[in-house]
């Protein structure tokens, strides 16, 4: 059954391929089935599917455990209420069909080099997605950096096949690597990812691509790097356990600085949510580098509001920009999105009664019980610097003297961000609803045996 | 300051790369009965136990003898690299075809346009009218590599080249021709959709997607190896219109 949240979407992009006008019906059509799907998959969690009937190690398998069904759930649930926005598809439809099925691949697949396949897929796909609005110039250093990341990923993939004789990743996470050999995989591995996961050197492309158009933010920042998260955790925590984790803590904790500081300085709204992503991604990833419960857990939590409040900010201002080329005071005639708006910022810095609040203190409280001080001092500055913009972009979108003439909004952009935006304060009185499922996929991503289980018990059958 | 920048981090990168190297093993120091594909060349994955693969490593069971000819239950290819490529690993390279299919789709979206381009040259007689001969037979031999690429070397991917080599010719020879996107775009969709679909019959009939569900055959005959042959010329009448399309979209122009 798995497989058809890959073939669904699949087939539909290859259809839109006949008749350009379908496009938009079949991606809506194709994310309706696949949130569907996802959702009913449930009863199949733990399992695995063996592509042509061929065993694992030696064919390709796809794994459905607690990480990947709540990942795939997750980003079909983000693919669907994109399905909204038609205006903001356009003609990309047919490319967002191929992403929705690249994206689903890359987080069940459980298999090396298969995942390989799908990023390359996502990169191609992201970076037309990129080039909305004839952004090109960003869209090409996106290119530049996708490509590289995916070749050292192809030569990492090598690596573990050269020690391993497999591409299978439970074979991988069973093998005891040498730890010259898995410092230099997990390198490898960190750099290919990092591209995606917008580590510290590796993501001079996200301000362009996100500060671009509408679409790129929206589904970028959103469904890629949850997936991105995902794999990050699932290689380096359940696969190749240690490795590199300490260098990705100190990387990620820098990417979590320069990217707030960066968006302080910028003048741009849809560029300072790109870098104010930085600053989130560095967080995540830095809570995810400890390697062990109950931080992965907090990780996965921060991720999933960060995205939700990622949704909101982008939709909002990437519907804004586009309309008016002065925001001064903009919100006074769009009081729904401005409320939105607002909402999501305050839930990004964590304010109490939102649901950012909820993570960051977890955070903080857990990591003074481990004894690490560095952390929560960085993060607390980071969310002073993260105030400041904010609070700075709320200020002038509400209150400055509006320039520009508001126009009718969207009923659809109201509709949608202000639904998140409630959701993201149901989050803070019940953080279960996200908690529960970032909890069930750090035990499955940080339980080692339990992922070879699963792969082997599947074997049972066959 | 910039490009000293640049030197020191390629000068680090090369480093770690070589520093990287010493984790191979050496030329000749490899055991190949502990690679997988050392399965894929035996035929014999059917045979092994895939747990103990998972668990330890090597070749357990010894690998019943396959003879050329002989009907094959494993897949019935002759062409090993085939019987990886669109067989043990068909979800790959679904994968690669969408990969295509997507950088195709690209250079439409960005190049683009609804006019042939016009370069005003025209071309020398003797190639104009040895075109009308070649481009017949380079389509019959594309079809010839990607109808026998479970038997000999080539396959769907060398196949469909070789038939948008066709279309390349025709643009050089003619200022005029001009393929239309509707139909390069049609036939490739319905291609890349037969292909899911297959998987799809193979998910309905025998439970995993991408199951080889026809009988295999005789290893050597034009007809063996199941489903091997039909999605190989579904990949390659794909990839021939896409790159066919992406060869149109590179002589047009908006208009």
């Amino acid at each position: 059954m798995m497989t058809l949240a890959i073939a669904i979407p699949l087939i539909a992009a290859f259809l839109a391929a006949i008749r350009k006008s379908w496009g938009y019906i079949l991606y809506a059509i194709a994310a309706i089935l696949n949130f569907i799907l996802s959702l009913s998959l449930i009863g199949a969690v733990p399992s695995i599917h063996a592509l042509g009937g061929w065993k694992p190690p030696f064919g390709i398998n796809l794994v459905l455990d607690n990480a990947s069904f709540y990942a795939i759930l997750f980003i079909n649930a983000i693919f669907l209420i994109v399905a909204v926005f038609p205006d903001i598809i356009g003609k990309y439809a047919t490319v967002m069909l191929v992403l929705m099925a690249a994206v689903n691949g890359f987080v069940l697949t459980g298999d090396l080099f298969n995942s390989f396949v799908f990023m390359e897929i996502i990169s191609a796909a992201a970076v037309i997605i990129a080039s909305k609005r004839e952004n090109y110039y960003s869209a090409f250093k996106y290119l530049i950096f996708a490509g590289i990341a995916g070749s050292l990923y192809l030569i990492a993939v090598i690596f573990v096949y050269t020690q391993t004789g497999s591409l299978n990743m439970a074979q991988a996470a069973y093998f005891s690597f040498s730890q010259k050999s898995l410092v230099a995989i997990t390198t490898l591995f960190l750099i290919g990812l990092g591209v995606e996961a917008k580590l510290f050197p590796l993501n001079g492309w996200v301000m362009g691509v996100y500060g671009g158009n509408d679409l790129a933010p929206v589904i970028l920042s959103t469904a890629v790097t949850f997936s991105a998260m995902y794999m990050m955790g699932r290689l380096m925590i359940t696969i190749f356990g240690g490795g590199v984790l300490q260098v990705l803590y100190v990387l990620a904790l820098i990417t979590m600085l320069a990217g707030e500081l960066a968006a302080l300085y910028q003048k741009n709204l849809l560029k300072t949510l790109a870098y104010s992503s930085i600053g989130q991604a560095g967080l995540v990833l830095a809570v995810l580098s400890k390697g062990k419960e109950p931080f992965t857990s907090l990780a996965y939590f921060q991720l999933m509001n960060e995205v939700t409040a990622k949704l909101v900010l982008f939709l909002v201002a990437g519907y804004l920009v586009y309309k008016y080329t002065n925001l001064n005071g903009i919100f006074k005639s769009h009081k729904v999105l401005g409320t939105a708006f607002s909402i999501a910022s305050f839930s990004l810095v964590g304010f109490p009664l939102f649901a950012g609040f909820q993570s960051k203190l977890r955070i903080i409280m857990e990591a003074f019980k481990g004894g690490d001080y560095l952390l929560p001092a960085l993060l607390l500055l980071a969310t002073l610097i993260e105030l400041t913009y904010l609070i700075r972009w709320n200020v002038r979108l509400w209150f400055e003297d509006q320039v520009e003439e508001g126009e009718k909004g969207s009923w659809r952009h109201g509709f949608v961000a202000i639904a998140l935006a409630i959701f993201l304060v149901v989050i803070f009185f019940f953080p279960n609803i996200y908690l529960a499922p970032a909890s069930k996929m750090a035990d499955a991503i940080t339980s080692v045996s339990g992922y070879i289980n699963i792969v082997t018990s599947g074997l049972g059958g066959m | 300051m910039r490009r000293l920048y640049a030197i020191l981090i390629a000068a680090g990168f090369v480093y770690m790369m070589l520093s990287f190297l010493g984790v191979v093993p050496g030329y000749g120091n490899i055991d190949l009965c502990s690679r997988v594909s050392s399965s894929f060349l035996l035929k014999d994955v059917s045979e092994q136990n895939a747990k103990n693969w998972l668990m330890a490593k090597g070749l357990e069971t010894k690998s019943i003898e396959k003879v050329y000819g002989e009907k094959n239950k494993e897949d019935g290819c002759a062409n090993v690299v085939t019987s990886i490529v669109v067989n043990y690993r068909s979800f790959d390279t679904l994968g690669e075809v969408t990969v295509l299919f997507t950088a195709a789709l690209g250079v439409g979206l960005i190049l683009g346009g609804t006019r042939r381009k016009k370069y005003g040259l025209l071309p020398n007689f003797v190639f104009r009218e040895s075109t009308r001969i070649l481009v017949p037979l380079i389509i019959l031999f594309g079809a010839y590599i990607f109808v026998h690429g479970h038997l000999t070397p080539g396959g769907g991917f060398p196949g469909g080249t070789i038939i948008a080599a066709a279309a390349l010719l025709l643009y050089l020879a003619d200022e005029e021709f001009f393929l239309s996107k509707v139909s390069t775009g049609a036939l490739e969709g319905s291609m890349g959709g037969l292909y899911v679909i297959a998987g799809l019959l193979g998910l309905a009939i025998g439970g995993y997607f991408l199951y080889n569900f026809l009988p295999t055959g005789r290893v050597g005959n034009l007809i063996s190896s199941g489903i091997v042959p039909i999605v190989y010329t579904f990949i390659g009448l794909k990839v021939g219109a896409e790159l066919s399309g992406l060869i149109t979209d590179l002589h047009s122009e908006e208009g």
